[in-house]
């Protein structure tokens, strides 16, 4: 169930936070929140939740395995099982997910007549594979231990706040709240309060401008004027901002208001003067993921090379960015372009960037940012060519009529919001009239109407899934 | 201590908020409502209601694989998603407030539409973010934003031109009749048109009479200005109101004229009267969840020869109006008054009248023939009302023969007689 949906708001929600904090024990929490985790995983996958606790308890105990031998000192045994855990688990992600997409691209690259299988996989699969990954590594590097209890490890990779969308976390860094939390009356009212702003995101402004951005990307692009084709873009950069954003602050806040801190996934990317500083910022806890377990040990392995090491592992890291993405072509290019430019910045024309005024390094980024976007949307490839000619104007112009005749001008105030809400200035003005006395009162009262106007929208069209859920 | 005590109350509010809407769910008797506002039935918990059965049947298929009991079980249900889909289905219609909320979505949604167009000079705008209903602005006046005319509705006319030559030519004896009613989206008054540079403005109908099988007859209910278009449509409402539908009827008469010389003569109106005590607010305001300013509804009074009419094979009369002239009204906002007074749209209503006339007539119509039906199945002894889209398996042969039908009528805006819904299979 989505966080956005009813059921989940005011039949799961209500019930498993009644029965969390009337139980007094950290362990009975632990249980609730593991059964509560189970079946909001089975109200979406009712068959993948054994498969998920099955694939969960057996990284357990081959991490527990892999814990045993490295205290016998047979490191070379554990770093074995440890490699063989991680290529397994990667060969379950891929064959469920990218088995269809290799099939394709061999037929269409060399002629082969493979059978396509069809594209079915658990929800949240590529975040939960990439938890039970790191752990097996952290286990193996000794930065971690497997806990004893593999239902411990059970509630780190399906905590339901986490389990579908991210943030993605180490083990190491819920461990000790696993073990021992309680969440106190300022944590569970900022975590509501997080929650609900995460809501609004989602339900309001995100959901809202998708409407406007698919009837764009919905029109026969040869018609697509450069007019349309800008806002189109620009629209939907910042519905999948807020989408994935809004959905991280739900999943922070719920979290919070249950005594956890999950790491922040999203720190105001559209600020960025840098494409570095862009992926420094935007879905946080998947680059870290990527440095620590594929750019760093990359780095490390060819030190020995000095000619664009750097670079070429940047360029190796997100393509499988990109591939993590999306068993799509498109989804490949767009972590490739990202990995050029960063290998670019990596560089002396890095240097060069920062000298830069201010406003034309935010340009630059801006503008690179939205081409980006461009190769992520659109996943049929053939259509790249067409849209960026729409760009450049090479379809003329729509003119204002289109956006009548498309019942979307409606959206030029709500991108405007949209652009407030992400820059920090909300933050900056909201800290600000902090200090005041009314402020607690006031900030309170006006989360309770952002909730009741987001219950409304969520009421008037049913609800979207979550952009990332095909992750 | 004042932000703990602010914190300690919001945490209340909300858990209590969250907390009163299960209650309200279990103190609510499930009961299946039929919305006037949206024309169907609300789904209900009752509809996703789990026994201790189903339960049983489900933890049976779990451990004992060749277990397959019979019939849709919720164990199947559930894991093909379907009763998740269903029961979300249920917390929507069976939120507490929901068309207060709903209320309160439409006005923020009309607030961005407002500050949108503040800057422009257009004198309509959309009356909603997911519509083509538009206000024009200040005045409580709701119509179709335009439809567009261009290379592929006229591929679609010309299609609907071979289907019509085919059934002409199939059926030599039997005489066919086209009354185009003309809605706001393709008049040529519409004030969006000059903001909408495809707008049809009539352009599809001069195509389709261009080029028109010549034993087609075909009368165009048009109008010409603004002021007709008050004058014979409501405000609120996409369909014309009894003034208009009157002049459609007078239209519809003279046509049938021309190959029926014997017809009765043509009905006189008694008087145009509102029902008394009804506040309407139509399919527009409806669509958008628009304020609105209410109108009145009026019906022809007129002397009709008694009739029968049975709808879908059963006798029963066609709409509400007796109740309604009694003062049962609905008392939903926004209902669907010209649907409840005048009847829904259903398959097949067959009017009968004792009136000596020898002719059949069958007419194809949607809503819009609704509140004239009755005039002009006056002047045939039996005639066969068909929305073509409730009615399964169509076959105008097999109408022809099972009836005798002698004349066809066929009855609407440009949906009616263009789009590929309303095909008429021979």
């Amino acid at each position: 169930m989505a966080f956005s949906s009813l059921t989940f708001l005011f039949i799961f929600l209500p019930l498993f936070l009644a029965c969390y904090f009337v139980l007094p024990f950290r362990w009975w929490k632990n249980g609730v929140l593991l059964v509560a985790s189970l079946i909001f995983y089975a109200w979406a996958e009712p068959v993948y939740v054994f498969w998920l606790i099955g694939i969960t308890l057996l990284n357990w105990a081959i991490a527990l395995l892999v814990s045993q031998l490295m205290r016998r000192g047979q490191s070379a045994a554990a770093k074995w099982v440890a490699t063989a855990a991680v290529i397994g688990n990667l060969l379950v992600l891929l064959s469920f997910k990218y088995a269809g997409f290799i099939a394709e691209s061999l037929n269409s690259g060399f002629g082969l007549a493979l059978p396509i299988p069809a594209s079915s996989f658990p929800l949240g699969l590529s975040f939960f594979t990439f938890s039970i990954i790191s752990f097996q590594i952290d286990v193996y590097q000794e930065s971690t231990t497997a806990p004893r209890n593999p239902l411990i490890m059970l509630l780190h990779v399906a905590m339901f706040p986490k389990l579908l969308q991210g943030p993605i976390t180490r083990y190491g860094q819920l461990e000790a709240e696993l073990a021992a939390r309680k969440p106190n009356l300022e944590d569970m009212a900022a975590g509501a309060r997080r929650f609900i702003i995460g809501l609004a995101k989602k339900v309001i402004l995100a959901d809202t401008l998708a409407k406007a951005a698919n009837k764009i990307f919905a029109l026969w692009m040869p018609t697509l004027g450069m007019d349309l084709a800008w806002l189109g873009i620009f629209t939907y950069s910042l519905q999948i901002y807020f989408d994935f954003s809004g959905y991280t602050d739900m999943a922070i806040g719920l979290g919070r208001i249950l005594g956890f801190h999950l790491p922040e996934n999203f720190n105001y990317p559209y600020i960025s003067r840098s494409i570095s500083d862009f992926w420094r910022r935007w879905h946080m806890t998947l680059t870290a993921w990527f440095r620590i377990y594929i750019f760093l040990p990359l780095e490390f392995a060819r030190k020995r090379q000095k000619f664009l090491r750097q670079q070429t592992n940047l360029i190796i890291v997100f393509l499988l960015t990109g591939l993590w993405h999306g068993a799509s072509w498109n989804y490949v290019l767009w972590g490739g372009y990202f990995g050029l430019l960063l290998a670019l910045e990596s560089g002396s024309w890095g240097k060069r960037l920062k000298k830069l005024p201010p406003f034309l390094q935010h340009s630059y980024t801006i503008l690179l940012l939205l081409v980006g976007w461009v190769f992520f949307r659109l996943e049929n490839t053939s259509q790249w060519g067409s849209f960026f000619s729409a760009l450049l104007g090479g379809h003329g112009i729509s003119g204002p009529s289109n956006m009548r005749s498309l019942n979307i001008v409606w959206v030029i105030p709500v991108i405007f919001l949209a652009l407030l809400g992400s820059t920090p200035w909300v933050k900056i003005i909201s800290q600000k009239l902090g200090t005041r006395s009314w402020a607690p009162i006031a900030g309170n009262f006006a989360t309770l109407v952002l909730f009741l106007l987001s219950i409304a929208f969520v009421l008037s069209g049913g609800y979207q899934s979550f952009l990332y859920f095909q992750f | 201590m004042i932000k703990k005590i602010a914190d300690g109350t919001f945490l209340v509010i909300l858990f209590l908020a969250l907390w009163s809407v299960p209650i309200f769910w279990l103190a609510r008797e499930s009961e299946t409502f039929k919305s006037t506002t949206e024309a169907r039935y609300l789904n209900t918990f009752s509809s996703v209601a789990i026994t201790w059965q189903d339960l049983k049947a489900a933890a049976k298929r779990l451990l004992k694989p060749g277990y397959t009991p019979t019939g849709i079980q919720f164990y199947d249900r559930f894991l093909e998603r379907s009763y998740q889909k269903a029961f979300e289905a249920a917390c929507t219609d069976q939120f507490p407030l929901r068309f207060e909320l709903l209320l309160v979505d439409s006005w923020v949604k009309r607030s961005w539409i407002q500050l949108a167009y503040a800057p422009l000079n257009d004198p309509i705008i959309p009356a909603s973010t997911n519509s083509t209903v538009m206000e024009l602005r200040n005045t409580g006046i709701f119509m179709w934003q335009p439809s567009s005319f261009g290379k592929e509705l006229t591929a679609k006319i010309d299609q609907r031109i071979a289907n019509f030559n085919q059934i002409i030519q199939q059926n030599p004896t039997v005489n066919f009749f086209v009354l185009y009613v003309e809605e706001s989206a393709t008049a040529k008054y519409n004030p969006a048109s000059p903001y909408f540079p495809l707008a049809d403005q009539g352009q599809a109908i001069q195509y389709f009479e261009e080029n028109k099988p010549k034993d087609l007859i075909l009368a165009k209910w048009t109008m010409n200005s603004m002021d007709e278009y008050k004058q014979y449509f409501f405000k609120t409402d996409h369909h014309w109101n009894a003034r208009g539908s009157w002049r459609g009827y007078e239209q519809i008469y003279h046509m049938l004229q021309s190959r029926y010389p014997q017809i009765s003569p043509m009905l006189k109106p008694d008087a145009f009267l509102p029902v008394p005590g009804v506040k309407f607010c139509g399919s527009f305001a409806r669509t958008a969840l628009a304020p609105c300013q209410p109108e009145a509804f009026e019906y022809v009074q007129v002397q009709l020869p008694p009739y029968y009419t049975y709808v879908n094979g059963f006798e029963q009369t066609v709409g509400k109006q007796a109740e309604f002239l009694a003062g049962d009204l609905p008392s939903e906002p926004y209902a669907n008054i010209y649907g409840d007074f005048w009847g829904e749209d259903v398959g097949l209503i067959w009017y009968h009248y004792d009136n000596g006339a020898e002719r059949n007539l069958l007419l194809i119509s949607d809503s819009f023939s609704n509140s004239i039906d009755a005039l002009i199945a006056s002047h045939y002894r039996d005639t066969f009302v068909i929305d073509l889209r409730m009615y399964k398996d169509f076959s105008l042969s097999q109408i022809i023969a099972q009836y005798h039908i002698d004349d066809v009528l066929v009855l609407g805006s440009q949906i009616v007689l263009f789009s590929k819904e309303w095909t008429i299979t021979p």
